[in-house]
């Protein structure tokens, strides 16, 4: 059965990495990004989940609402900047989110080795980037000529 | 004017936000394709995004399928539930096949629902919902 993301968990996955802290996006936000990447399939109207690449353009349009106010960096950045967010949160959240749900399934594996992948990929990259702040604008040169 | 709150509308509902969750999921999801939002193609087709979709894309996808999963647990769950409540769409609606794929300790396990009506209408309505069990994935 191909796997798709329900509202309710979608809400569950931001508030897992604190994308719905009203620090970085509201719940009328989410809510809004989740209606703009759903999209209609084999012609029918009724559209509630989102497949993996919705979810991908979700985490885009995340990117896009939250830093799009405070930041003129690109939009790689911005998605890198949205990642670092997670990668913060990630460490101490996932954690809870195990014990919380006191989940025995063999699918909470996918999270813990989902999350380690996660950190392995983002702090490999983000080293390689010289650790610097993504969401700052390149400093424009001064110069008059 | 008539002006309703939401738990007038949906009295079963516990609270607010409850109310507020089944009223996107009933009445405004299955609209979202009416929506014309914002493109983003642009974005989603740039090469750099792609080169970062796929350097991220198997921590994403299991991410994804852990909640994905959670999703589908709880809607079989609600299904479930769904179905105790008229015993005749448990052993008629379940699929062709008669066969009925249920998560036992996360695991999916294919249960046999070969019990016709005839036989089901034998037991009990306490009993004669609760499917044969011929294979477990272990």
């Amino acid at each position: 059965m191909k796997q798709a993301l329900g509202y309710p968990e979608f809400l569950k996955f931001a508030s897992d990495f604190d994308l719905s802290s009203s620090v970085i996006l509201s719940t009328l936000e989410l809510g809004d990004i989740y209606l703009s990447s759903v999209k209609a399939h084999d012609g029918h109207d009724t559209v509630r989940k989102l497949t993996f690449s919705e979810f991908w353009e979700a985490l885009v349009r995340c990117a896009l609402v939250a830093y799009s106010k405070i930041s003129d960096a690109t939009i790689v950045d911005k998605i890198r900047g949205l990642f670092l967010y997670m990668w913060r949160t990630l460490n101490r959240n996932v954690a809870k989110v195990m014990v919380g749900r006191r989940n025995i399934s063999t699918y909470a594996g996918d999270l813990l080795s989902g999350a380690m992948l996660f950190n392995k990929r983002f702090t490999a990259q983000w080293a390689a980037d010289g650790y610097r702040c993504v969401l700052r604008a390149k400093p424009q040169c001064l110069c008059p000529l | 004017m008539c002006v309703f709150t939401l738990t007038q509308v949906f009295p079963d509902e516990v609270d607010v936000d409850d109310a507020f969750q089944r009223l996107l999921i009933d009445h405004i999801l299955p609209l979202a394709s009416r929506r014309c939002p914002d493109d983003v193609d642009v974005f989603l087709e740039d090469p750099d995004v792609l080169a970062i979709a796929d350097y991220y894309k198997d921590a994403l996808t299991q991410i994804f399928q852990f909640y994905a999963t959670n999703s589908t647990i709880k809607h079989r769950k609600m299904e479930g539930a769904n179905n105790k409540v008229g015993m005749h769409g448990v052993l008629s609606g379940n699929g062709d096949d008669g066969r009925l794929t249920v998560l036992a300790l996360g695991r999916v396990a294919p249960l046999d629902l070969s019990t016709n009506e005839s036989q089901a209408s034998e037991h009990n309505e306490a009993s004669a919902w609760v499917p044969r069990v011929s294979q477990v994935c272990v």
